[in-house]
């Protein structure tokens, strides 16, 4: 699949819902905000990086911030979604939440060492 | 002036203004282009006609986005995020329209 497509991008993400029995959030409009955003990170860096985070730009500081991010699937599985709400756990609509505010689990320092490498 | 004012001068030319009349408040906004929790703060302010002026942070250079990373790190002892709302020199991050609603006074 070509990531620097929009179609491309969406089965990618489907595929990953798909492997880790995720869902994919289901409000319409989000869902394409989340999309355009990867596919624009895509587009500006070369990767897909969390659109909800300040990316550096150099792949070697933010590869763990490339969706699926490191921290995923620890989100989903104590919260019952990802960061940015994109990946949600299989019963999130089960507990009638429309979305749901994730604590950054990124690392400070890691977070530190990418913002004085913009 | 407030101190957010004072404190961001240097980066004004680069903040959109959008109006509205609401409030009396002094709202800055920091965001990035790409993120959805960013576009709801937007729509959540602009759909209550909230005045508040924003700078996307992902798509200014990068002297300036370090500086205004460097300000917010030394001014408020919030962890950067986005969307990084600050109501006249109170901080509040993330999407949270329950906050928004009491830190936001209507006129």
């Amino acid at each position: 699949m070509n990531l620097s497509t929009k179609d491309g991008m969406i089965q990618y993400c489907k595929q990953v819902a798909k492997t880790n029995n995720w869902n994919l959030n289901k409000d319409k409009e989000t869902l394409k905000d989340l999309i355009d955003g990867l596919l624009n990170n895509k587009l500006r860096y070369g990767y897909q990086s969390c659109p909800c985070r300040l990316a550096s730009g150099k792949r070697e500081l933010d590869h763990d911030l490339i969706c699926p991010c490191d921290y995923a699937p620890a989100d989903i599985k104590e919260y019952g979604a990802c960061y940015c709400n994109l990946y949600l756990a299989s019963n999130f609509y089960e507990k009638g939440l429309e979305f749901l505010n994730v604590p950054e689990r990124r690392p400070i320092d890691l977070q530190r060492k990418a913002e004085e490498n913009l | 002036m407030s101190n957010a004012d004072v404190m961001f001068d240097f980066c004004k030319e680069e903040f959109n203004i959008v109006d509205g009349s609401k409030t009396s408040q002094k709202i800055s906004l920091f965001t990035l282009s790409t993120c959805m929790w960013c576009k709801k703060t937007k729509k959540y302010l602009n759909d209550n006609n909230i005045k508040y002026r924003f700078i996307d942070v992902d798509k200014i250079d990068k002297n300036t986005k370090k500086a205004i990373l460097d300000c917010l790190r030394k001014t408020y002892k919030e962890r950067i995020a986005f969307p990084f709302l600050i109501v006249d020199d109170q901080p509040l991050v993330g999407y949270d329209p329950e906050k928004y609603k009491k830190l936001i006074k209507r006129e």
